[in-house]
Parts: structure tokens; C-alpha cells; sequence
């Protein structure tokens, strides 16, 4: 079959950068949930003083595009601030992945 | 009891996901006293299990090429004597007046070949398959449960893997060659799971993370293992960054 998603979407989902649980992180989020078929969980080490993000994990419960965007996204996260991570969109990693199916952007 | 005024009653022999066969024949019994038309959809019995239509007391019965390796394109419908039939394509006047268009020759010449070609002995080998699948991933996957069961059609089985959504599942078992489907909303169009599983009782995570596997003709016993194998190693490393069930032992 014809996969609807790019050559990168199918390299993060196959070699996801990354990716498990932290011990003792600074910050955790997590979003989604398992009666929607998408889970992401983020966990975040920062320096206190420069505020600059040094170590980034994810976990996900989900499709391709959920593991490939939780890895890219921590793969753009490493080494900016806290705020040049903030002002990151949604459409950045969609396009740094090489667009996503349309339906996935939820 | 039915809805007043009820003229046609539908219900699937057997449902395609989770292979459970419908006891179609009490449905015909309600259908008798209430004076409605009983119409069953037997796509994925037709071949596979024995199909007596006295039993079934259908007035209509479907079946189709595919699921018994026939072309694509062509079903075949069964009507009692005497169930009044409309014409449902105007245009012109072949098929007995029901439905414009010149009949599929290759199509029907097809169908019935796959049909002379169906051997009892195919449906024993895919039962067989069926069960190394479901005793393999029961006994060696934990967190797993069985949708549907084993009574039902021989060439099914589906299961759920908890804490893993099965789109993943599928393009992964894709990427390594095997052809699988699952109720997760992440491999549809529409983003709703599988009412099926749901409709059982289930909730989202379970249709989820269910996987259909359904054998045929070509398939073999090493195939139904190196299957087994590959969504077991799949499964693991997806529960590996999965953040859900990290609470329960394995």
C-alpha cells in the first residue's frame, strides 16, 4: 500500500529520537488521551539560570504521526529557551516533518 | 418486538472484524411472526461455514466473490420464491428486469470457479491457523484480550494489545510484509474506532488497540508463527514509549 505520510514521518516512527520516560524531570506534560487514540507525554530538564532546555523526552500512545511529531518536536526543543520553545506552532514540525495527512492535524 | 409498519429486517451472518456468526435463524423466526422480509449478509460465511439456506429461513441472502478468492466486482444475491423484488436500476431490462446494464460475464464465470475450487479442508487449515494465532499471543503477549471468539468463522482472529494503538501496530507489521487490519480510529478516515469492538462492550482503548488477522487460501502455519512473532517484538517496543500501562506488572 501507499503510505500517506513523508520518507521523515516514517524514519521518526521508525527510529524515534528521544523518546522514554525521564527520572526526575523539571517539567512533565502530558496531553491527549487513550479514548482519542493519541497520548503524548513530555518531560523536560532545564537550567535554572539560562533557562535553556538540556534534556528532552517524550512518550507517546498513538499513530505515526503522533510518535513522529513528539520526536521531532523534542528534537527542536533541545538547547533553545524556554520562550524560543514556546513560539514554536504546530504548522513548524508539520513542515519540518514534510507535511502531515490532513486529518492528523488535531 | 419490531417497529411498526416493518417491512425488512437486515442483520450480518457473521461480522467481518471480530468474526462472531449471528444466530440469523431466530432473527427469521421474529421476522416470520411479525410478517417482515429477513435479509442476511453472508459475505464471510459463504464458504467457510456451512450455509443451508432451510435452515437459515432467510427470504434474502448476500454473498460475494472475493472472500472466497474470486474476482473483485461481482456478489451473488438469494431470493426465496416468491420475495417481491423491485427494480433498483432503470435503464434497461436485463437481469430478470432488475437492473439495467449487461450482466458481468467474466465476473460471474469467475465467481463460480472460485466457488467449485472451495475445499472443506482450506476451512480446517485456516481454523487451525486462526487458533495458533490467538493461542500464541493469549500465551506469550501479555496484556491481550480476544474480540469475538473461536466459534465464529474460521479465517479470523482479533485481538487487542493494550497501552498500543493499532495504526502503529499496522504500519509497522506493514513495513515487515504482513497485511493486518485494526479498529483504531488512527487508520480510518474518520477517526472514530471500531463501533464494532465498542458495541461489544468495549471502550476506546481496547478497539483501539485491537488488530484483525484473517487468513486465506495462500497463507501457511509458518506465516501464521513469523506473525505471531513479529507483533510480539512490535507490540513490546511500542509499549516501550507508550506512556500508558507502565503502572501494571508485566
Amino acid at each position: 500500500m501507499k503510505f500517506p505520510y513523508s520518507e521523515k514521518v516514517l524514519e521518526h516512527f521508525k527510529n524515534p529520537r528521544n523518546v522514554g520516560k525521564m527520572e526526575d524531570p523539571d517539567g512533565k506534560a502530558t496531553v491527549g488521551s487513550p479514548a482519542c487514540g493519541d497520548m503524548v507525554a513530555v518531560y523536560l530538564r532545564v537550567d535554572g539560570e539560562s533557562e535553556r532546555i538540556e534534556g528532552v523526552r517524550f512518550e507517546s500512545y498513538g499513530c505515526a504521526s503522533n510518535i513522529a511529531t513528539g520526536s521531532i518536536i523534542t528534537e527542536m526543543a533541545k538547547g533553545r529557551t524556554l520562550e524560543e520553545a514556546k513560539a514554536i506552532t504546530w504548522k513548524q514540525p508539520s513542515e519540518e516533518l514534510g507535511g502531515l495527512p490532513k486529518i492528523k492535524a488535531h | 418486538e419490531l417497529i411498526d409498519d416493518n417491512t425488512l429486517v437486515s442483520v450480518q451472518h457473521a461480522n467481518q472484524e471480530v468474526g462472531t456468526v449471528q444466530d440469523v435463524a431466530a432473527v427469521a423466526d421474529i421476522c416470520e411472526d411479525e410478517g417482515s422480509l429477513f435479509h442476511t449478509d453472508a459475505t464471510h460465511t459463504f464458504g467457510r461455514l456451512l450455509l443451508d439456506l432451510s435452515s437459515l429461513r432467510a427470504d434474502m441472502v448476500t454473498m460475494a466473490a472475493h472472500t472466497v478468492h474470486g474476482p473483485k466486482g461481482i456478489g451473488a444475491l438469494y431470493l426465496r420464491d416468491g420475495t417481491p423484488m423491485g427494480k433498483w436500476m432503470d435503464g434497461g431490462f436485463q437481469e430478470n428486469d432488475r437492473r439495467a446494464g449487461l450482466e458481468n460475464i467474466p465476473g460471474a464465470v469467475g465467481f463460480a470457479r472460485a466457488v467449485e475450487l472451495i475445499d472443506r479442508e482450506e476451512n480446517v487449515r485456516l481454523a487451525s491457523m486462526r487458533d495458533r494465532v490467538i493461542d500464541r499471543v493469549l500465551g506469550e503477549v501479555p496484556h491481550t484480550t480476544l474480540n469475538g471468539g473461536r466459534e465464529g468463522i474460521p479465517q479470523n482472529a482479533n485481538l487487542t494489545f493494550h497501552y498500543v494503538e493499532g495504526g502503529s501496530i499496522t504500519l509497522h507489521l506493514d513495513m515487515r510484509g504482513f497485511a493486518v487490519s485494526t479498529g483504531s480510529a488512527c487508520f480510518s478516515k474518520s477517526l472514530e474506532a471500531s463501533h464494532v469492538i465498542m458495541a461489544m462492550g468495549g471502550d476506546h482503548e481496547r478497539a483501539h488497540g485491537s488488530i484483525r488477522f484473517t487468513f486465506g487460501r495462500f497463507n501457511t502455519m509458518e506465516e501464521a508463527d513469523a506473525v505471531v512473532d513479529a507483533v510480539s517484538e512490535v507490540v513490546h517496543r511500542l509499549r516501550e514509549i507508550s506512556p500508558l500501562g507502565k503502572e501494571v506488572e508485566e
